[in-house]
C-alpha cells in the first residue's frame, strides 16, 4: 500500500517533467559526485565524504526509483 | 495504448511480409512449448527466435572482439566476469524494449519524440545512436575482414588481397542485409538463420582453438566468478567502459525494431525473453569467454602486446599450431566483421527511417539506398579508419547514451502509456537503473577526462 502512494507521488507532475524524471536527474548528480570523489580519493588520497554523499545518493535514488508506478489516477 | 481499446492493433510495416496465418501457427507452437516446459521447448523457441542472435551477432563487432582478446592478452583470465555482468546488465533493457514492441504496440521513437520531444528521439536516439554508429563503425570491419580474407587466401597459397577482396565482402554482406524483410523470398529467415549460423560458426571455431591452446579451467572459473579489476583508475575505466559499451542504444532499439518486423504481439515477449537469454545473453559471454581464454592461454604475460584486431590475430595464429586451428580461428574470426557488417546496415536503414518518420518499405530505393550507407566503409581496404570521425562519434555517444536511457526507463514506468503492461517489478527497474547508472558514468568520466580529473 505504502508502495502505491509512493509509485503514485513518483507520478505527479513537477515543473515541466515527473517526479520520477528529476530524481533521474539527481542520480545523475550523485553519479557525478561519487565518481569525483573516488578520483580525489585515488589520485590525492582525500575526497571520502564527497564519494559517501554520492553513493548514498545513488543508493536513495534507486530505492526510490526502482517502485512502480501505482495504479490510482493522476 | 498498451490496453488496447478499440484501436486497431499496430503492425509495423515490415511485418507486412509475415502472413497473419504464420503468425497465429507460431502462437500455437509457442503455446505447445510453453506446456512442454522449458527444456523440451528450447528447439521451438530457438526455431522461433531471431532478433536476439540478430543483436548479438551485431554487437560482436571487431571493437569488442578486439577488447577481448586484448583483455586476455593483457589480464589473462582475471577479467572474465566482466562480460556476463555487461551482458545481464543490458538484458534488463532490452527487456524494456521486448515489452513496448510485443505489449505496448508502438514505434518506440514515434512514441518517445511524442513525448519526450524530437530532438531526444530523432537526433539522440536514432541519428547519434543508431545511424552514426552504423555509418562509423562499419569502418572498422570492412578493414578487418577484408584483413582476414587475404589471410586465410594467403594460408591457402594464393593472394587475394584486401584492395581486391573488398568487393566481395561488400557483396555478401549487402546481399543478405538487402533480403531482410521482403515478402516470399525469405529474406528475413535467411538474415536470422546466417546469423544464427555464424554464431554457431565463431563458437566452433574459438572452441576448437582453445582445444589446441588448452584451458588453465580453475583460473578460467575464478575469472568467470570472482570479481578482480586492475587498480586505480584504469580499472575503473576498464569496468565503466566494458559494461556498458557491450549493450547501447543501437541494440535496444534494434530489438525493437527486429521483433516488431518479425510482428511479434502479445503472445511472442516469452519467445522474445527467450530470444534475449538464448540468442543474445549466451553466445555473447560464450563467444567473449572462448576469446579471452584463447588469448590468455597464449599472449598472455608475453611482453608487447598488439593493439588492433588485425595485429593480434596475426601474432597469435602462429602461437595455434596446427594448420587447423589456425584456419578455424580466421574462418571464425571472418564471421565476427561479416555478421557485423549486415547488422549495421539494417541498423542504418531503420535509424535513417527512423530519423525522419519515414514508412519503412524494403522494396523501394530510398530503403535500398539508406541500407547500403555504411558500405561507404569499403574505403577501409585501402585508407585507415577515419580516427576523428569515431572519437567525436564516440563522444557524442557517451554524452548521449544515458539520456536515451532515462527516457526509456520513464516510458516503462508511465501508466497513461504503458497501462497495465508498465513495470510492476522493482528488480526490472533496478536492472534498468544499474544500466543508466553505468551509462551515467560514461558520460561523466568523459567529461571528467576532458577536465584533467580523472587522471592518476
Amino acid at each position: 500500500m505504502i508502495g502505491w502512494r509512493l509509485g503514485e507521488r513518483l507520478d505527479r507532475r513537477l515543473g515541466p517533467m515527473r517526479v520520477r524524471g528529476w530524481l533521474l536527474v539527481v542520480n545523475f548528480v550523485c553519479n557525478a559526485l561519487a565518481l569525483y570523489g573516488l578520483s580525489r580519493l585515488l589520485v590525492t588520497g582525500g575526497g571520502m565524504a564527497v564519494l559517501v554523499i554520492g553513493v548514498v545518493g545513488t543508493m536513495a535514488c534507486f530505492a526510490l526509483l526502482a517502485q512502480p508506478s501505482g495504479d490510482g489516477s493522476e | 495504448m498498451a490496453d488496447g481499446g478499440d484501436r486497431p492493433p499496430f503492425r509495423y510495416p515490415l511485418a507486412d511480409a509475415v502472413p497473419e496465418a504464420e503468425l497465429r501457427r507460431q502462437a500455437d507452437a509457442l503455446a505447445t512449448a510453453r506446456r512442454r516446459g522449458l527444456i523440451r521447448g528450447v528447439p521451438t523457441y530457438v526455431k522461433l527466435g531471431g532478433p536476439g542472435f540478430i543483436g548479438a551477432a551485431l554487437t560482436l563487432g571487431a571493437g569488442t572482439i578486439t577488447s577481448s582478446m586484448l583483455a586476455g592478452a593483457e589480464f589473462g583470465y582475471r577479467t572474465l566476469w566482466i562480460f556476463w555482468v555487461a551482458a545481464g546488465s543490458g538484458m534488463f533493457m532490452l527487456a524494456a524494449m521486448a515489452r513496448f514492441t510485443c505489449q505496448g504496440g508502438f514505434d518506440v521513437i514515434e512514441k518517445q519524440a511524442e513525448l519526450h520531444g524530437w530532438f531526444l528521439a530523432r537526433v539522440l536516439t536514432a541519428l547519434v545512436g543508431m545511424v552514426t554508429v552504423a555509418l562509423v563503425f562499419n569502418f572498422g570491419q570492412v578493414a578487418l575482414g577484408t584483413h582476414l580474407i587475404e589471410s586465410i587466401a594467403e594460408a591457402g597459397g594464393f593472394s587475394f588481397p584486401q584492395e581486391y577482396n573488398w568487393p566481395l565482402y561488400v557483396l555478401v554482406t549487402s546481399w543478405v542485409a538487402l533480403g531482410y524483410g521482403r515478402a516470399g523470398s525469405g529474406g528475413t529467415r535467411l538474415l536470422e538463420r546466417f546469423m544464427k549460423w555464424s554464431l554457431a560458426a565463431m563458437i566452433l571455431c574459438f572452441a576448437a582453438c582453445l582445444l589446441v591452446v588448452g584451458i588453465d579451467w580453475p583460473a578460467a572459473l575464478r575469472g568467470t566468478f570472482v570479481p578482480w579489476l586492475p587498480r586505480g583508475v584504469l580499472g575503473i575505466d576498464l569496468f565503466i567502459a566494458s559494461t556498458a559499451a557491450a549493450i547501447g542504444v543501437a541494440d535496444w532499439v534494434m530489438f525493437h525494431y527486429t521483433a516488431h518486423a518479425r510482428g511479434w504481439r502479445r503472445e511472442h515477449e516469452g519467445l522474445a525473453r527467450f530470444d534475449l537469454a538464448g540468442g543474445f545473453f549466451m553466445p555473447f559471454v560464450v563467444v567473449n569467454f572462448l576469446i579471452v581464454c584463447v588469448f590468455a592461454g597464449t599472449l598472455y604475460a608475453s611482453g608487447d602486446i598488439p593493439r588492433t584486431a588485425a595485429e593480434l590475430a596475426r601474432a597469435l595464429v602462429p602461437l595455434l599450431g596446427e594448420t587447423g586451428a589456425q584456419f578455424a580461428f580466421m574462418i571464425g574470426f571472418l564471421a565476427v566483421p561479416v555478421t557485423t557488417s549486415i547488422g549495421l546496415c539494417l541498423l542504418s536503414a531503420l535509424g535513417i527511417h527512423a530519423a525522419f518518420g519515414w514508412t519503412p518499405n524494403v522494396r523501394s530505393w530510398r530503403w535500398k539506398v539508406c541500407l547500403l550507407l555504411p558500405q561507404v566503409g569499403f574505403l577501409a581496404a585501402w585508407y585507415p579508419s577515419p580516427v576523428l570521425l569515431i572519437i567525436i562519434i564516440a563522444a557524442a555517444l557517451s554524452l548521449t547514451n544515458n539520456i536515451v536511457g532515462w527516457s526509456f526507463y520513464m516510458m516503462l514506468n508511465d501508466r497513461k502509456l504503458m497501462g497495465a503492461a508498465r513495470s510492476r517489478s522493482r528488480l526490472w527497474n533496478v536492472g534498468i537503473l544499474l544500466q543508466v547508472t553505468l551509462l551515467n558514468c560514461v558520460a561523466i568520466t568523459y567529461v571528467f577526462n576532458r577536465l584533467g580529473w580523472w587522471q592518476a
